[in-house]
C-alpha cells in the first residue's frame, strides 16, 4: 500500500508524513513533545481539553493537534511563548473548576494533570476557585469515582463505549455543570458496569481510582510494575503487576501487549489480587489414617514411595495422572516426563481434555472432506469481522476480553452480533440480535439454518446431509413453536452468513457438553458458509489447555484405565464431578497437588499445596495458539512451584531404590 | 439487513410501572416511524414527554431497549436539553423570566423567594406535584419587566409577594 505523503513544516523544520495523519501523530513520530490530556492513542480523538493547541500559519485561531489533520504546505508551531501561556491558562482553569487537593489524592504522583502543572511551572492559580459541590460515588467495590478531580476529558466514557463496549458511562448536563454518570444516573455499583476497570486505568487524574491500592503505599512503590501474563483464562492478556513484599497492590493492563492492547477484565484486574495469600499451608501426609504435616522433602519422598510400591505390585501401567488445564507448559512437561517416562505410567489426561478432543475431531472431519481448515483469529482480526456468532456460553463472563470484542462491535455497530443462547446473557442483552432457542434445541436450530441455506441454493444436498445427518425435513412454519426462534430471524442470519462480503467470526463454547456434541456440525456449517477458511474461536476451560496438549498431557481418547495409583495435579481447580471421582475408587495410593479439595480428602495419601499464580513462572499458550512466557512476580523459599514439585518428585522416585 | 426486530415487550412491559399500554404503543409507533434510527432519539423523547408530561426512567429504559441505544447516551441527551424532565411536572407551572431586563428588575429575588417558600429550585417540582418552577430567557415582555408566566398566562411587573399570592390561589 503506497501512502500519499504530505510535506509540512513543524517549528521551521520540514517533515513528511502520510496524508490523513493528525498534527499530533506527526509530532509524536518525530519526537516533538506536545502535552495532551484528553487524547489517548487507541480512542477516537475529541479535542476536549485543547492542551495540545498549536499555531497553524494562516489560521485565525489555534488548532488542537490531536484532531487536526495535516495538509500540504502547513506551517505549524508547537512551542511559542504564547502557546505556553495558553496551555498554562488551560491548566489553571482545570484546577480552578473543580476541587483538586493533591496531598489527599490517591493518584498524586501518578496524575497527568499534576505532572503537566509541574511541567508548566504552575505555582499558583490566577483564577477564582469555583469550589463546586461535586458528587462522590463509592458504591462500586473496586472503583472509586470522585468527580472533584474530574477534568471532563471523557477518556473513561470513550474507553467504556469504544473498547469495552459496555456503554455504561456517559456525560450528563452541559458546560461547567457536566458530570460523568452511569446509565440513567445510577450509582456505578448499581449500574450495568462490567467492573473491568479499564476506565479507571485510563483516567488521567484521581477521579476514577483504584480503591484497593489507594492510600496503601507511597506512589513511588507503584512505579516498578512487572509485566506478565494473566493466568485466569485462555485469552492470555498481558498485564503489569505492582507489588510490595508479598503483597500484590494493583494490576494494570499492558497497552503494548498485542493480545489485549491494554484491556483487562474484572477477573484479571481485581479478582487475582484476592488469590494471592502466600499459603501457610504445608504439605500433609496420611500416616496410620491420620493427616500429619510434613516437610516438602518428606512429603515428596512419601509420594515417590507410594508410587513405587504400586508400580512394583501391579506394574507401572497401574500409575497415571490427571491434571487441570491451569498449569504452565513447563510443569505439564515435567509431570508428563515423570509419569510416562520415568515411572512408565500408562496415562496422563487433562480434566476437560474432551474440549480439545472434540475440536481436533471436528478439524479432522473438515480436512477429510477437503474443506479449508478454520483458523483462530486474533483480537485485531476479530475487530475486522462483520458478523459475530456466539453459540452457547457468555464470553463476556468466561473470556471477557474476547467478549468485549463482540460487545464493542455491537455497540459501535461495526458488526452484526448474533448470540445463540437460551438465556439473556450479558452479550445477548447488549446486542439485541439474539436468538433465544429453547434449552437443548440448538441442534434443531442448526438444522433449520441448514435447510434454509439448502433451499436458497447456498449449499449442496450432500453437504446439507453431512451436517444434518437426517433426511427427514423440518417444518419451518412451526419453527417458532418447537425451537422458540422466529424463522425470519434464522433466514436473516443465514443470508447474512452466506453473503459474499461477510467475514464472520464464530465463538463456540466448548465447555458446554451440548454445544460440544454439536461441534463437528457447527464447524462444518461455519466452513461451508465462509468463503475462505472460517474464523472460529474455541472458548475452552482453564488458561493453558493448549500447553497441556503440547506437553502430551491430553490423552488421545477419554478411556480412563483402572489406576491403582494416581497423581492428581489440580491447582486452581475445583470443578470435579462425581463420575470422575468414581473412577478413582480403586486407587490404593493418591497424591493430590493443588487445592485442598474436600471431596478428595478421604481418598488422598499425600497433599502437596500449590503456590498462588504470582509465584508460578512459565509458558502458557492462549486460545489462538500463542505461547507466552508468564514471568513470576513473587518468590519464596518456603514452597515449590508446580514444575519444581514434579522435578523433586522425579528425583525422589529415582533415588528411592538406594534407600 | 432486514431481520425483524423481535418484540421484546416481555422485557420492558414487566417493569413499565405507571405507563399504560396505549402510551407504550404510541411511543412504539413513533420509533417505528423513524425506523428506530438512533438520530431520531430527540424526536422520540419529545413525543414521549408530550404524552407523559415527563420522561420516567421506565420509558427511557424502554426506548433504549427498542432503539438499541445505551442508557448512558439517552441520559446524556435528556440532561443536555433543559426542555426534558425526568421528574413529573407539577399541576401548575411558574416560569420566571431571567432575561436581562427582568433580571435587572429583580427576577432573581422572585426565584429566591420561590425557593424559600416552596423549597424547590428552578427545574424542580414540589413533592406534592402542585408546582413546577422554571426559568426562561427573555420572553419578549421587557417593557413589563419583571415578567412571570403562570400556567401560560403572562403576569407583568411582578414582585415576589405577588407571585406567591398568585400561586396560592391555585389548587
Ligand atoms: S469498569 Fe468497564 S464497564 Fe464499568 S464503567 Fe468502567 S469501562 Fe465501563
Ligand atoms: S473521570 Fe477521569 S477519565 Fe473520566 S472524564 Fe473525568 S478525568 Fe476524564
Ligand atoms: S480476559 Fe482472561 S486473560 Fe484477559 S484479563 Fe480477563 S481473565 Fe485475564
Ligand atoms: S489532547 Fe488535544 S484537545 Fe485534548
Ligand atoms: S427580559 Fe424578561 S421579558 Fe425580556
Amino acid at each position: 500500500m503506497s501512502l500519499e505523503m504530505v510535506t509540512l513544516t513543524i517549528n521551521d523544520e520540514e517533515v513528511r508524513a502520510p496524508r490523513g495523519s493528525t498534527i499530533l501523530e506527526v509530532c509524536r513520530q518525530k519526537g516533538i513533545e506536545l502535552p495532551t490530556l484528553c487524547h489517548f492513542d487507541c480512542l477516537t480523538p475529541v479535542g476536549a481539553c485543547r492542551l495540545c493547541t498549536v499555531e497553524v500559519e494562516g489560521s485565525r485561531r489555534n488548532m488542537s493537534a490531536c484532531t487536526t489533520p495535516i495538509a500540504e504546505g502547513m506551517k505549524v508551531r508547537t512551542n511559542t511563548p504564547a502557546l505556553r501561556e495558553e496551555r498554562r491558562q488551560i491548566l489553571e482553569m482545570l484546577f480552578a473548576e473543580r476541587n483538586h487537593f493533591c496531598p489527599v489524592c490517591p493518584m498524586s504522583g501518578q496524575c497527568e494533570l499534576q505532572a503537566l502543572a509541574y511541567q508548566h511551572e504552575i505555582a499558583s492559580v490566577r483564577y477564582h476557585y469555583a469550589f463546586p459541590k461535586v458528587p462522590v460515588d463509592m458504591s462500586h467495590p473496586d472503583i472509586g469515582l470522585d468527580q472533584n478531580r474530574c477534568i471532563l476529558c471523557t477518556r473513561c466514557v470513550r474507553v467504556c463505549s469504544e473498547l469495552v463496549g459496555a456503554q455504561t458511562l456517559g456525560v450528563v448536563h452541559r458546560g461547567m455543570h457536566s458530570l460523568i454518570a452511569a446509565d440513567l444516573g445510577v450509582p456505578l455499583g448499581e449500574s450495568s458496569c462490567l467492573s473491568d476497570g479499564n476506565c479507571m486505568q485510563i483516567c488521567p487524574t484521581g477521579s476514577l481510582f483504584d480503591k484497593r491500592s489507594a492510600y496503601r503505599v507511597r506512589p513511588e512503590a507503584l512505579r516498578n510494575a512487572k509485566p506478565t501474563i494473566c493466568p485466569e483464562c485462555s485469552v492470555g492478556c498481558g498485564f503489569l503487576v505492582h507489588s510490595a513484599g508479598h503483597i500484590l497492590l494493583r494490576i494494570d493492563g499492558d497497552f503494548d501487549h498485542p493480545v489485549n492492547r491494554g484491556l483487562l477484565c474484572k477477573k484479571g484486574r481485581f479478582d487475582l489480587l484476592d488469590r494471592n495469600t502466600l499459603p501457610n499451608r504445608v504439605p500433609q501426609v496420611r500416616r496410620n489414617g491420620r493427616w500429619e504435616e510434613a516437610s516438602w522433602e518428606e512429603a515428596v519422598a512419601e509420594a515417590a514411595r507410594g508410587v513405587r510400591r504400586v508400580a512394583e505390585r501391579y506394574g507401572p501401567e497401574a500409575f497415571g495422572a490427571w491434571v487441570a488445564p491451569t498449569m504452565t507448559t513447563e510443569a505439564f512437561r515435567q509431570l508428563h516426563h515423570f509419569v510416562r517416562e520415568v515411572v512408565g505410567g500408562s496415562f496422563v489426561d487433562t480434566l476437560r481434555g474432551e474440549e480439545w478432543r472434540s475440536w481436533r475431531r471436528s478439524l479432522e472431519r473438515l480436512e477429510a472432506m477437503g474443506l479449508p481448515v478454520p483458523r483462530i483469529p486474533t483480537i485485531p482480526e476479530i475487530d475486522t469481522a462483520t458478523v459475530h456468532v456466539i453459540v452457547g456460553g457468555d464470553p463476556v463472563i468466561s473470556h471477557p476480553v474476547l467478549g468485549m470484542a463482540s460487545l464493542r462491535a455491537a455497540a459501535n455497530r461495526k458488526a452484526t452480533v448474533f448470540v445463540i443462547h437460551p438465556d439473556r446473557t450479558t452479550l445477548a442483552r447488549a446486542t439485541g440480535e439474539s436468538l433465544f432457542p429453547y434449552d437443548g434445541e440448538e441442534r434443531t436450530l442448526l438444522r433449520a439454518a441448514v435447510q434454509i441455506a439448502l433451499r436458497a441454493g447456498k449449499m449442496t444436498e450432500e453437504l446439507a446431509e453431512a451436517i444434518d445427518g437426517v433426511t427427514e425435513k423440518l417444518d419451518l412454519e412451526t419453527l417458532e413453536d418447537t425451537v422458540g426462534v422466529p424463522v425470519e430471524q434464522v433466514i436473516g442470519m443465514v443470508n447474512l452468513l452466506f453473503a459474499p462480503e461477510t467475514q464472520a467470526v464464530w465463538f463456540l463454547n466448548l465447555t458446554d457438553d451440548h454445544i460440544r456434541s454439536l461441534l463437528p456440525d457447527l464447524m462444518l456449517f461455519a466452513a461451508v458458509a465462509s468463503e475462505g477458511p472460517a474464523w472460529i474461536v474455541p472458548l475452552t476451560s482453564g488458561n493453558n489447555l493448549l500447553g497441556a496438549v503440547e506437553a502430551g498431557c491430553v490423552a488421545d481418547s477419554m478411556a480412563a484405565p483402572r489406576l491403582r495409583a494416581a497423581l492428581l495435579s489440580l491447582p486452581e481447580w475445583r470443578g470435579i464431578t462425581p463420575q470422575w471421582l468414581e473412577g478413582l475408587r480403586e486407587t490404593e495410593f493418591l497424591v493430590l497437588h493443588g487445592e485442598d479439595l474436600p471431596a478428595l480428602r478421604n481418598l488422598a495419601d499425600v497433599w502437596l499445596p500449590a503456590l498462588p499464580w504470582a509465584y508460578q513462572g512459565g509458558t502458557r499458550t492462549n486460545y489462538s495458539g500463542r505461547a507466552q512466557y508468564a514471568a513470576p512476580i513473587l518468590f519464596t523459599e518456603k514452597a515449590w512451584t508446580d514444575e519444581e514439585i514434579f522435578r523433586r518428585l522425579e528425583a525422589a522416585y529415582l533415588a528411592e531404590p538406594d534407600r | 439487513m432486514s431481520i425483524p426486530v423481535q418484540a421484546s415487550q416481555a422485557v420492558a412491559t414487566s417493569s413499565m410501572g405507571a405507563i399504560s399500554p396505549e402510551v407504550l404503543e404510541e411511543i412504539e409507533r413513533v420509533m417505528a416511524a423513524y425506523h428506530y434510527r438512533p438520530d431520531a432519539l430527540i424526536q422520540v423523547l419529545h413525543r414521549t414527554q408530550s404524552l407523559l408530561g415527563y420522561l420516567p426512567k421506565e420509558a427511557l429504559a424502554y426506548i433504549g431497549e427498542r432503539m438499541k441505544l445505551p442508557l448512558s447516551h439517552i441520559y446524556g441527551v435528556v440532561t443536555f436539553y433543559h426542555f426534558f424532565s425526568t421528574v413529573p411536572k407539577g399541576r401548575h407551572e411558574c416560569v420566571v423570566c431571567m432575561g436581562t431586563a427582568c433580571y435587572v428588575k429583580g427576577a432573581e429575588r422572585i426565584v429566591d423567594r420561590l425557593e424559600q417558600h416552596l423549597g424547590i429550585k428552578p427545574g424542580q417540582t414540589t413533592p406534592d406535584l402542585r408546582y413546577t418552577v422554571q426559568v426562561a430567557r427573555c420572553i419578549g415582555a421587557c417593557s413589563l419587566a419583571p415578567a412571570v408566566i403562570i400556567d401560560g398566562k403572562v403576569h407583568s411587573q411582578m414582585t415576589p409577594a405577588a407571585v406567591l399570592r398568585e400561586l396560592r390561589r391555585l389548587k
